[in-house]
């Protein structure tokens, strides 16, 4: 297991092997001993001799004291950019849709979707146009004008009443 | 894996609540953040709580955390800012921010420009420890000395200390351990407790 830690303090252990260093160290004093003396080793190679060799009891404790912190889950990048291209990708495809549905639409429906646009006030307005523009519409106010009018089929004498005298 | 890497991989454990990976952070960088607080703090015993303050606050900080900068840089940044609020309380004079920057975390070197905050007693345990280190060091046989001077001086990879040696990376791996322990066998009847520590 202290090979593992000197390897941890090397950045040379695997993940795994990483895991079980850190975890030794948390269960056996002996472990994080060898934690502080490893860093010591190379603290005074390099001139930075400690001025003493004990492991931080005091802190050690004081942090005992806290709540144990836990920090939400970051997501590693790539599964930040695979939501972010999904994202982007539905919103492409909406857009497509709804473009795609309008274009199909647009040839014969124009009139209903200029109403549809427009104020009531300019639907009230635009009613002759409409009917005129509507070929149906056009083909049913022509064949009604020419009924005769059902005034035409009253008895000419009931059309104007004579006064009594 | 980097030193930023590895204490990058301590962070990440202590934000998923394992406590144990930030007391390797606290071993770890304790006495550098004390030499470091000596710069602001003459008193060994007020550098000693300023530092304990210092890191408490940097664990419970620990979830806003995100790994922009160096652990240390940000360690370094919280205790600067803790011993200036101790001072400020105590109505001495703080350091301004020109004073001390984040960048001199990266690149500090602890046994330069500081002031002499060894008491006598802890000046002859800080020899001592020295010694010991150098005497176990000259004392191993040369392809041991080799591999640990490779790594812990010059900062050599393992791959590239194998390339140097002309041996399997595996073989590097196990001279450095065997190095450290020869030179930890030494050290280990130093072992003391913080509690007798008080410098």
């Amino acid at each position: 297991m202290t090979q593992e830690i000197s390897s941890l303090m090397d950045g040379e252990a695997p993940a795994q092997e990483a895991d079980s260093a850190i975890r030794s160290c948390g269960v056996s004093e002996e472990q994080k001993q060898t934690w502080l003396v490893y860093h010591a080793i190379g603290d005074a190679m390099r001139g930075q001799s400690p001025r003493a060799l004990a492991l931080p009891t005091r802190v050690m404790e004081a942090l005992k004291a806290q709540p144990t912190v836990l920090a939400p889950k970051r997501r590693p990048l790539d599964a930040t950019f695979t939501r972010i291209a999904l994202a982007a990708a539905a919103s492409v495809a909406t857009i497509g849709v709804v473009g795609w549905v309008g274009t199909q639409g647009g040839q014969g429906s124009e009139a209903p979707a200029l109403a549809k646009s427009t104020s009531a006030i300019q639907t009230v307005s635009n009613k002759a146009s409409v009917r005129e523009s509507v070929p149906d519409a056009r083909d049913y106010f022509a064949a009604h004008r020419q009924l005769p009018s059902p005034e035409l089929y009253r008895p000419v004498n009931n059309r104007a009443p004579a006064p009594a005298r | 894996m980097s030193d930023r890497e590895i204490d990058q991989l301590l962070v990440e454990k202590a934000q998923r609540g394992d406590k144990h990976a930030f007391e390797m952070l606290v071993i770890k960088y304790q006495r550098k953040l004390e030499r470091l607080l000596s710069r602001v703090i003459r008193d060994p015993a007020e550098i000693e709580d300023v530092a304990q303050e210092a890191f408490i606050k940097a664990y419970r900080a620990l979830p806003n955390f995100r790994g922009d900068s160096a652990f240390y840089t940000w360690l370094y940044r919280i205790g600067i800012n803790t011993a200036k609020n101790y001072l400020i309380a105590l109505g001495r004079r703080a350091p301004t921010s020109t004073e001390f920057d984040s960048e001199e975390a990266e690149g500090f070197e602890d046994a330069a420009g500081l002031r002499d905050i060894n008491t006598p007693e802890s000046e002859l345990a800080s020899k001592q420890i020295a010694q010991t280190v150098n005497d176990a060091i000259a004392a191993l046989p040369e392809e041991l000395r080799t591999a640990i001077t490779l790594r812990e001086l010059d900062g050599l990879s393992y791959e590239e200390i194998a390339q140097i040696m002309n041996c399997p990376i595996g073989t590097v791996r196990s001279r450095i351990f065997r190095a450290r322990e020869a030179v930890a066998e030494k050290l280990r009847p130093q072992l003391g407790t913080s509690k007798d520590k008080r410098w």
